[in-house]
């Protein structure tokens, strides 16, 4: 997959939880999805449930760690999927 | 140091369905899980994480979404990496704020500013000072919290 339709994918599954609609249409590989997006701490736990969903994977909790942003979701979904 | 968070329980009942399976498996341990029967017990539980997090995220500097690292350990305090964090929370119907600190005798000298137009500065990493002290910051929904030291 590349990576533009990987940041295309991610970004319709952040777009529900993000409160930066300016940063969610500038979303790319350094985009923070808290920082940034603004995504709720409480809801970054749905992105992870819906990142595992969407591409049957499970991300175990040293991934998890990680998944504050754009680039390390990219990553684990590209690791997960290899 | 001092970690602070406020949960707005309209906004997180409108926001985050807890019941979503494996939700809860994700951010809490089989010994929280069982503690929650309900929203307040679900958003207290994670408050406590929170402002805990704040604390270790400012000591350390760094970003770790890691919930299962911060454990319950009684009503008033928290564990990560063994050590004991403490905590006092306020419960209504309407909203959660729980404060965190490393040692229970800084409770009386801190105190709670829910006007959001107080001024404040920020450090080069961004965090929030008054008068080169540091001090938490939370806001969820309808509600904004600082939690300071007391000017003598």
């Amino acid at each position: 997959m590349d990576k533009e339709t990987l940041i295309a994918e991610l970004k319709t599954i952040v777009k529900p939880y993000a409160k930066d609609e300016a940063a969610l249409a500038n979303i790319n590989e350094n985009t923070d999805f808290i920082n940034d997006l603004k995504i709720n701490s409480a809801n970054l736990v749905d992105v992870i449930l819906d990142v595992e969903e969407k591409y049957n994977i499970v991300i175990d909790n040293e991934s998890m760690e990680k998944m504050v942003n754009v680039k390390a979701a990219m990553e684990i979904i590209e690791s997960k999927l290899a | 140091m001092i970690g602070n968070d406020i949960i707005d329980l309209r906004t997180a009942a409108v926001e985050s369905n807890w019941r979503r399976p494996n939700y809860l498996s994700k951010i809490f341990t089989p010994k929280e899980q069982s503690l929650i029967s309900d929203d307040q017990s679900v958003w207290w539980l994670w408050s406590a994480k929170e402002a805990v997090y704040k604390i270790i995220n400012r000591a350390t500097l760094q970003r770790r979404y890691a919930p299962l690292s911060i454990t319950y350990h009684s009503p008033d305090s928290f564990l990560y990496q063994e050590r004991e964090y403490f905590i006092k929370s306020e419960l209504t119907n309407e909203f959660i704020h729980t404060i965190a600190v490393i040692h229970p005798d800084l409770f009386p000298q801190l105190e709670v500013c829910k006007d959001r137009s107080i001024p404040y500065d920020k450090d080069e990493h961004g965090l929030p000072m008054i008068a080169n002290q540091p001090v938490s910051i939370s806001h969820h929904g309808r509600y904004w919290a600082m939690v300071k030291q007391k000017t003598i």
